[in-house]
């Protein structure tokens, strides 16, 4: 490698730069350190047996199981028999690098209430009907919770004191488990974050938060929609409880499912119903850098019939925008701002009227599993995600869930080392990205004066940090010397196992927004494709053909930049196609739609033309922002 | 032994076995195959709930609609059991007693020993038999 002056530079900054997050806790140092930092697997949206919905689903695992599970370790599942025998046996092929049990605050109180004899509540009318009819308790309860103003149970008293008390216990459990897991020795190979699932769902309005906190120091209680209703109540409190209270953590929201929030994921009006000011916006993007882009409730990047002319926007929608949207298909139209991408837009817009953009935030994947099973992706392990009536695995079902859902996906933190610290700090600076499950790895860097031929340069990396930021950053000044930007985009295939070979990819694609005197914009570019034809699979044996690239590059000059505009990019890295998780279980279970007999009950969704079969894998990257001068 | 029964009581009879026996599909909430006095049961569970918690969520839909499951399949099972009471009484009206008695037992050990029962509203065994189907 030539060490060229620039790169000395380069390795001076980010050596500089590995001290840049502040050590915050008692620990080793991590004796695998690097500089210029690696992609770490995990998964940050985690239910046990202590979220309501997944015990009333006969979810037993608890969070020391979830984390035992998430390295490596293999669990059985429900349903189990009168011996307490599982009736499956689950196992990632690879373990993760990190995880966060994420139970829903809400509600935690009383699980444990209904659940522990002798404990108040124990007794009540709701709890006997929750532990003897589950899938009417849950309809009952969950319904309560949903509505525009929440209440608690009778028997949770009328400050709801007994029931918020009795969740210091759960949450107990849930910090003891995570700090058990933690590997706080110089090996650091597992990271886990305290946290939980702020369950806000106005009118079933998803407008759930999963709550981050950088290390063992937490609220003493877990913020609960019942008592704080809205998400900037939710700030407030952490505000008040962490950032600026004496308890001393540091905390951010990842707000997920936009998809069906009913448009009030990403309002533009504050708490008041005024439009937002440049306070409030500042004050979002500060405390919610990373939204839930993909997980088993769909997808939520893009709108299908958005600004943009995106073929590949199709993937994993629902056709519904509310979390009751299930039970009544075809009845609800989409509002605007259910996706990441019009609010991402959005946020240009609002940059350009405030002065601050309140939807500065970096894309992450995860899988909201509520059978305790942290990153169990994989398309042909999916054994359902086991929250709601419509997923009940009260029995081994024909398929494991509605064909609609998905495994769900990962988040990837770009960190110097696997701790708290540094993956907290990349979740801070938004270095992340979310995939759809496969661990493609993905650089995205953004400058003025990328060489083009950058990607065959062997010191890329090092380059890319010294000459302008990686996702998540803002691009900064046009220089005099520039008139465009010019981005380096990498995607390397999931190297996959021996018995599981990952899929290669089919392109990178790079979409951005922009804002003109005409109104906001959104394109997307195919900029690196491989060559030859587009993949294909074999549905009969889900055998992958032989098209794609294990990997793909480019430097990008953007041809459209005005420097008077606002702008957002971000990358989309596409595998060729595979099989989708509906598609295993139906070759599983010898379905073959030419043969009526062998589609039994249940599995009439292996041959409908509305469920998908197939789909292509992805990554997306956080973006990377343009602020004109002012 | 020989039973003898009037037309009303064997209709009765054939009736009230019908809703302890036959199962019936739930159309909406959840798919299940029950019987019609399990409905009667959930009816009866929902109204408790909302008079100890109030009428909160979907708590009023549902009484609703279990109420008008199980009140419409009880009608259905009525007339059932009258068409099946006289067209054995047609066959033999001495033989209506035996017939009936017949019929019920066989209803019962079917029941008993068949999971003929899809039930999602209990907390463990979705397919049943009569004697969990209830427990």
């Amino acid at each position: 490698m030539k060490a060229t002056p620039l790169v000395l530079l380069a390795a001076l900054v980010l050596a500089a730069g590995a001290h840049a997050f502040e050590r915050t806790e008692t620990r080793e140092p991590c004796a695998d350190f690097d500089p210029l930092r690696r992609p770490f697997f995990g998964d940050t949206h985690v239910h046990t047996s202590l979220s309501f919905d997944a015990a009333g689903q006969g979810t037993r695992a608890g969070p020391r199981e979830a984390y035992r599970f998430a390295r490596g370790e293999p669990l059985g599942i429900q349903p189990y028999a009168d011996d307490g025998s599982p009736s499956e046996l689950v196992q990632l092929r690879r373990p993760l690098d990190f995880a966060m049990v994420s139970d829903h605050s809400d509600l935690l109180g009383e699980t444990q209430m209904c659940a522990t004899p002798g404990l108040p509540g124990y007794d009540s009318w709701i709890c006997t009907v929750f532990r003897r009819w589950p899938l009417l308790g849950y309809a009952l309860i969950n319904s309560r919770y949903g509505m525009e103003r929440p209440t608690r149970m009778s028997f949770c008293g009328p400050d709801a004191r007994i029931c918020l008390e009795a969740a210091d216990g759960p949450w107990k459990i849930i910090q003891t488990a995570a700090e058990e897991a933690y590997d706080r020795t110089a090996s650091c190979t597992f990271t886990t974050f305290v946290g939980y699932e702020w369950t806000g769902m106005p009118g079933m309005a998803n407008i759930h938060r999963n709550v981050v906190f950088r290390n063992e120091r937490v609220q003493q209680h877990p913020t609960t929609f019942v008592e704080n209703p809205t998400g900037e109540l939710l700030w407030t409190k952490l505000e008040e409880e962490c950032l600026d209270g004496d308890r001393g953590c540091d905390v951010i929201a990842i707000p997920h499912n936009s998809n069906v929030s009913k448009g009030l994921m990403f309002r533009i009006e504050n708490e008041a119903g005024q439009p937002i000011d440049q306070a409030d916006a500042l004050r979002r993007s500060k405390l919610e850098t990373l939204v839930e882009v993909t997980q088993h409730k769909g997808d939520s990047e893009c709108r299908p019939d958005g600004l943009s002319r995106d073929e590949l926007c199709g993937y994993e929608k629902l056709p519904y925008p509310s979390l009751d949207g299930e039970a009544r298909p075809g009845t609800q139209s989409i509002p605007p701002r259910v996706h990441a991408r019009e609010a991402l837009t959005e946020g240009l817009v609002q940059h350009a009227r405030i002065g601050a953009n309140p939807f500065r935030f970096g894309l992450i994947g995860s899988t909201d599993t509520h059978l305790g099973t942290p990153g169990l992706v994989d398309e042909d392990q999916f054994p359902g995600h086991a929250a709601g009536p419509i997923t009940r695995r009260m029995e081994i079902p024909a398929l494991p869930d509605s064909p609609r859902y998905n495994p769900g996906g990962l988040a990837v933190l770009w960190a110097e080392e696997n701790s708290r610290d540094a993956l907290f700090e990349a979740m801070r600076r938004r270095e992340a990205y979310g995939t759809s499950g496969p661990r493609i790895v993905t650089r995205f860097f953004g400058g003025w004066d990328y060489p083009p031929d950058l990607c065959d340069a062997p010191d890329l990396v090092a380059r890319g940090y010294a000459q302008g930021v990686p996702m998540g950053g803002e691009l900064g000044p046009l220089p005099a010397s520039s008139s465009k930007p010019r981005f380096l985009i990498a995607g390397w295939q999931d190297a996959g196992t021996a018995d599981r070979p990952g899929t290669p990819l089919e392109r990178l694609q790079v979409i951005k927004s922009w804002v003109d005197d005409a109104g906001p914009h959104e394109k997307v570019y195919d900029v690196a494709r491989a060559p030859g034809p587009i993949g294909t699979v074999d549905l009969a044996t889900c055998e992958l053909g032989a098209e794609g690239a294990p990997s793909l590059c480019t430097v990008w000059e953007d041809p459209d930049f005005a420097a008077t505009e606002h702008a957002m990019y971000y990358v989309r890295v596409v595998e060729s196609p595979s099989c989708r998780w509906l598609q295993f279980v139906c070759n599983a279970k010898g379905v073959e739609c030419g043969d009526p007999t062998t589609v039994q009950d249940g599995l009439e969704p292996c041959c409908d033309d509305t469920s998908a079969k197939t789909l292509q894998e992805r990554a997306w990257t956080s973006p990377i922002w343009y602020t004109p001068a002012p | 032994m020989i039973v003898s029964m009037r037309r009303k009581t064997a209709q009765r009879a054939l009736w009230v076995a019908a809703l302890f026996l036959v199962p019936v599909p739930v159309l909406a909430f959840a798919e299940a195959f029950i019987p019609t006095m399990r409905i009667f049961e959930l009816t009866l569970v929902v109204l408790i709930t909302i008079v100890v918690e109030g009428a909160h969520g979907v708590a009023l839909l549902l009484l609703g609609f279990f109420a008008g499951h199980a009140l419409v399949y009880a009608a259905i099972l009525w007339l059932a059991a009258r068409v099946v009471t006289s067209l054995l009484e047609r066959l033999s009206p001495a033989a209506l007693g035996p017939a009936t008695v017949a019929l019920v037992t066989l209803g019962l050990l079917t029941a008993i020993a068949l999971p003929i029962y899809d039930t999602p509203f209990h907390a463990r065994l979705p397919h049943a038999g009569l004697l969990e189907v209830y427990r």
